[in-house]
């Protein structure tokens, strides 16, 4: 369906209109600027949720075409079920950590240089969630890479500049490997067009297109932060100023969105490429274990939920990994659960970092009984996280483990597959162990002394806190939501 | 179309209890009581709608009821392209919400009494409702995953539960802790481990789950009965592989054995908790979800002949689990940990029963036995947690060590426990007696003797340590002044479910055939055999009262009358004092559990942290951004400064990047 009222560009200009205009006005309005990013931010979320509508009553995909340059092709947005969800989740999380951002900023300065870079920010998500073409896509993925970089350098804690430079510095090197894969892609198919790539690249040799894959797949693994691809991402979050944590795993989730877009819709023949799935599977194993064992050992707070992040980055991978239409559609759930729950999860150790002073295990304890709304929040989030039902968590895993476990018993038994896939099961068990082992660190027990001293949440901070878990809670709930889009996803896969 | 009563009843009957709790912080707004007597009622409500249930039993009716709504749609999947939210009613079901209900309505009625004034009551109501909600919800579910939603709620509410004095205060650990030192632990220690350890075994469930998903294309249980024949022959051996994986769930939530070490420790919860959650109603999961499958292992084992493995699994593990428990129970310390050995033991007992009547040719009697046991227990067993409450109450302490001579100041709860240890025992005519004699047969029958010793030696053991803990308790020297009665509002619910253990007992044969009339109806037609009358129907009977007085007699001189002082025997030998720190140390499993998986897994966490991801990790980072530097000090020769060379550069630049598009545009 065409995108006739311009919804989708709507989306993606107004936050990009409304940054300069936050930078112009930042010196005069002071923090209060950051109302306009929320409501540029806001009208954009209103414009996608338009477009899921139309998505849904007419259930068909949304498209725009905008001329571009001649050479590479024209600018497509595209609004499916896979993209609505990422879309959405952006918006909604950017939405969320952006009323957070109001309090939090209030005791830093440089509010207009802050918010409109936030915007650029969101804005880069939501371009690289909605593109289609591919030299479009990069250009957001550069977009969100520089303003996040600036962010972290410039209102990140003490270590910024040189967390902020290694996260540039990997993750640019990551860039340039997927832009060399999308050059050989066009020098190849003349299209940059992902939608026109599964026709245009059907003649190709294996080993092109294993070349292309495998660059565009190296580069994404970066931006995901897979084993061993990773050590840009504790730092980087732990430094980020908390409210641009709480959408970076949203961010982050984005290289695992594309690598299901490449691998699925771009180039489908390599998902029947055996080995390749079985080397993502294996990254994802590792990735999923490595991460979370390392979780375990934490003793900050934000430190923990960054190592959470590469683990559950596993978790998507894997269900790309799966080569089924159920995997991905529990790639798709992962991606929503863990953006809401770490959003929900970072902005409450920013909180706690702000009203205690700190948010390292050791000093923390007996929180529940003082902080009640928080620590809800805190379980719901964590509960998620470790796939417990009936949170929004519990349906990506269930759904990315029975992906993978239909793909190694569909036709015949496939033996290696079966054994992964089950002890990834198994070991998702270590979530539940940094889960509850942070959850009692810091809620229960006898107040700490930072706790005893600590004055109440800000209450902008606490608001969206508690408005992510709720929407775990009810799309896991009612997750019909989301799934109930994805049958585009049926189409890649003939039975 | 008009709906009939029971869809309503059936979706009613967890749906209320859902609403209650998540009214109850809005009611506690409205002031305590109102907040605590409506948490009462909706359980009633709950236990009014199972009880409507009951009239479909004696009715002429077609089995399973089955009522669904579309809930997670996944449209185009392979598997799992709608998973429906269903209620199935059949015989199994209906009994099993039932016990749940009416215990847990009791159980909220004492709470009344007991958690009175405690300051967190709002979040105690809330999961207690909670609790009920997902325990009928897993009873109710037509489909593995529905199941596993209430699963696992059950599992939060106990993990919530367990912790709910999470302050974990060092002073009060004679009231709030569990255990003694070196492996005393604090209320949040406890339900954390409950939470990891159930975990680990739901997680072996849900692969079950999703291999049958995978190969059977179904996850309903009426659907899974057929299930082998359309899967292809050279796969069919993951069907009893898949069962084998779900019983790792029941073995978890069952406390069975590997991974029975959770349940000593859930005791640190308010004894109500414990009652309720692990003693009557949520540690019968597991027997429940075998007993759900096990018609569909049943019906597999004819064309897979493997399936037989998921009976001998369940009846092995339950078995040992059931000697191995009640040996530690005859050490503990603790009031609460006797009792919670015991409920570990007598699961293993209701395990042994199904597994065995899965390779006995009276099935039927095996599977009567087992659900039999599973009521008569929750009865007598929350009247006996009840009942503890009190008695810590009183005595101001959770160890025997510090009660003694309580009989005499608390009448009621003394008689109830009685009535209660009586039918645990299994003396006749209590309801454990006829329950425990069909477990016996049962293993007779299917000529598992090895079984049947353990299970007698079982007996032995459970008439021992029974009538130790009432003699510590209630017998002796008085330790404590000042003891009173438990209030009316506590008492009565227990007394009530003592005598109802009698009851039970005394109606026990009608009971019994009245339950093998429902059950049969479940169990596929082909599956029935003739009930002969065996010819050792006297010897089950006689030998398992033997075994009770090889057992009572020695502890009722020991700590009734005090005729010896064991304590001194003891010490005196070598081995005997070895045999109890064995029993004391349980074993060494919960210190395996903690030195071999749980420290290490942190060290390994650390370890990782520190060699691996901050030397090898960093260090090729390290690496890489020297040789960079390195490289940038080459190159900066480059940079000369001359305008010419930099555009000879940028014109052999061009040149490439043309030659580079030329060659893959051609």
């Amino acid at each position: 369906m065409i995108d006739s009222g311009h919804l989708l560009l709507q989306s993606l200009v107004a936050p990009l209109i409304a940054s300069p205009i936050a930078m112009a006005l930042g010196r005069k309005l002071g923090k209060r600027v950051g109302w306009i990013a929320l409501a540029s931010l806001a009208y954009s979320l209103s414009c996608l949720l338009t477009a899921g509508y139309l998505v849904h009553t007419f259930s068909s995909p949304l498209q725009a075409t905008y001329p571009w340059a001649q050479l590479l092709g024209d600018i497509i947005l595209f609004f499916d079920g896979l993209s609505g969800p990422v879309a959405l989740t952006i918006a909604a999380v950017g939405i969320l950590a952006c009323i957070y951002s109001i309090t939090y900023m209030d005791l830093r300065d440089g509010w207009g240089g802050y918010f409109s870079l936030y915007l650029l920010f969101n804005a880069g998500m939501l371009g690289a969630a909605l593109s289609m073409n591919l030299a479009i896509f990069f250009l957001f993925l550069e977009l969100m890479l520089i303003s996040s970089w600036l962010l972290i350098a410039v209102w990140g804690e003490e270590d910024r500049w040189r967390a902020a430079l290694k996260y540039f510095l990997y993750t640019e090197a990551g860039a340039l490997a997927i832009l060399a894969g999308i050059g050989l892609a066009y020098s190849n198919t003349g299209t940059l067009n992902i939608l026109e790539l599964p026709s245009k690249a059907a003649g190709l040799s294996q080993a092109t297109l294993s070349l292309i894959t495998s660059l565009m797949i190296l580069g994404l693994l970066v931006k995901m932060a897979i084993f061993p691809l990773h050590s840009w991402l504790p730092d980087a979050y732990v430094q980020a100023p908390a409210p641009v944590t709480a959408i970076f795993s949203a961010g982050t989730g984005i290289g695992g969105y594309a690598a299901l877009r490449v691998v699925y819709t771009a180039f489908p023949q390599i998902a029947g490429h055996g080995s390749f799935m079985f080397a993502l599977l294996i990254l994802a194993l590792v990735t999923m274990i490595y991460g979370g064992y390392l979780a375990l050992a934490q003793n900050r707070l934000k430190r923990l939920l960054a190592y959470s992040s590469i683990s559950q980055m596993g978790y998507m991978l894997l269900g790309i990994a799966s080569a089924s239409m159920i995997g991905l559609a529990g790639t798709v759930l992962i991606y929503v659960a863990h953006s809401l729950s770490k959003a929900a999860l970072f902005m409450i150790s920013g909180m706690l970092s702000r009203t205690l002073g700190t948010d390292n295990l050791d000093e923390l304890g007996g929180l529940a009984g003082r902080m009640r709304a928080t620590s809800i929040a805190f379980m719901i989030g964590f509960l998620s996280l470790m796939g417990y039902p009936p949170l929004l968590g519990f349906w990506g895993e269930l759904f990315i483990f029975a992906g993978s476990i239909y793909t190694a018993l569909h036709s015949s038994i496939d033996m290696p597959r079966l054994a992964l896939t089950i002890i990834a099961i198994i070991f998702s068990l270590i979530t539940a162990g940094y889960g509850l082992l942070a959850v009692r660190r810091s809620l229960f027990g006898e107040e700490s002394e930072a706790v005893r001293k600590a004055g109440a949440e800000p209450r902008l901070m606490l608001c969206p806190t508690i408005a992510s878990a709720i929407l775990l809670v009810i799309l896991g709930a009612y997750p019909t939501m989301l799934t109930g889009f994805l049958e585009a996803l049926a189409a890649i896969f003939p039975s | 179309m008009s709906i009939e009563p029971w869809v309503f009843y059936a979706w009613a009957c967890w749906i209320i209890p859902v609403i209650g709790a998540l009214l109850t912080p809005l009611l506690a707004k409205l002031g305590e009581r109102m907040r605590d007597f409506s948490a009462v009622i909706f359980s009633l409500l709950a236990m009014l709608m199972t009880l409507s249930l009951l009239p479909l039993l004696f009715g002429d009716v077609e089995w399973p009821l089955r009522s669904q709504v579309s809930w997670v749609l996944l449209p185009g999947a392979p598997i799992l392209s709608e998973i429906r939210a269903g209620m199935l009613l059949d015989p199994l079901s209906i009994i099993m919400a039932n016990v749940v209900s009416v215990i847990s309505f009791l159980i909220m009625v004492y709470s009344l009494g007991y958690m009175r004034g405690d300051p967190g009551l709002t979040r105690y109501w809330f999961f207690m409702n909670f609790f009920i909600a997902n325990m009928l919800l897993l009873v109710l579910a037509d489909n593995l995953i529905l199941m596993l939603i209430g699963w696992e709620g059950v599992g939060l509410c106990s993990y919530a539960l367990i912790g709910y004095w999470y302050r974990d205060s060092k002073e009060g650990w004679l009231h709030y802790w569990v255990g003694e030192p070196p492996e005393a632990y604090p209320p949040s220690h406890c339900g954390m481990k409950a939470f990891i350890v159930t975990r680990f075994g739901d997680l072996f469930m849900i692969a079950g789950a999703l291999v049958l998903a995978a190969t059977a294309k179904t996850i309903g249980f009426p659907e899974l009965l057929h299930a082998d024949t359309i899967v292809p022959a050279e796969m069919r051996w993951l069907l009893p592989a898949a069962l084998i994986m779900i019983l790792g769930g029941a073995v978890g939530k069952s406390a069975q054995l590997p991974l029975m070490e959770w349940l000593p420790d859930a005791m640190a919860g308010p004894s109500s908790v414990s009652a309720l959650i692990h003693a009557a109603t949520m540690v019968k999961a597991g027997v429940y979800l075998v007993a759900r499958l096990f018609p569909i292992a049943l019906s597999w084992s004819a064309s897979v002949p493997a399936a037989t493995s998921f009976f001998y699994a369940v009846m092995w593990i339950g078995a040992l689990t059931a000697f191995i428990a009640a040996s530690q129970a005859v050490v503990s310390t603790e009031l609460k940990k006797v009792l919670a050995y015991s409920t570990v033991s007598q699961i293993g007992y209701m395990m042994m029963a199904l597994g065995a009547a899965g390779l006995s040719a009276e099935i039927i009697t095996g599977y009567v036995a087992s659900i039999f046991h599973l009521m008569n227990h929750a009865v007598f067993k929350a009247a006996l947690f009840l009942a503890a409450g009190s008695i810590i109450h009183a005595a101001g302490s959770r160890f025997l060590r510090d009660m003694g001579g309580l009989r005499k100041h608390m009448p009621v709860t003394f008689y109830s426990t009685l009535l209660a240890t009586l039918a645990l025992i299994g003396l006749p005519p209590f309801g454990g007696f006829w329950s425990k004699d069909l477990v016996l047969s049962t293993t007779l029958s299917s000529g598992q003797y090895a079984i049947f010793i353990l299970g007698l030696s079982t007996a032995i053991l459970t008439a021992f340590y029974s009538i130790r803990m009432v003699g510590l308790a209630f017998y002796g020297g008085e330790k404590s002044k000042k003891v009173h009665e438990a209030p009316r509002i506590m008492w009565v619910p227990y007394l009530i479910l003592a005598a109802l253990s009698l009851i039970i007992g005394l109606v026990a044969p009608l009971l019994e055939s009245g339950l093998e009339a429902a059950l049969s109806r479940i169990l596929p037609a082909y599956m029935h055999s003739a009930y002969e009358a065996s010819s050792m129907e006297l010897l089950v009977p006689l030998t398992s009262v033997t075994a009770i007085a090889v057992g009572a007699v020695p502890a009722y001189a020991l700590y009734v009358r005090g005729m010896v002082d064991l304590g001194e025997i003891v010490e005196k030998h070598g081995y005997m004092r070895a045999l109890r720190t064995l029993l004391i140390r349980r074993y060494y499993i919960n210190t395996f559990y903690y030195r071999a998986i749980a420290y290490p897994s942190i060290k390994l966490g650390h370890a990782i942290n520190k060699v691996f991801e901050s030397r090898v990790i960093e260090g090729i980072n390290n690496a890489i951004s020297i040789g960079a530097r390195r490289l940038s000090d080459i190159v900066r020769r480059a940079h000369t400064g001359l305008l010419n060379h930099y555009v000879i550069g940028l014109i052999l630049g061009a040149l490439i990047l043309i030659i580079l598009i030329l060659a893959g545009g051609a």
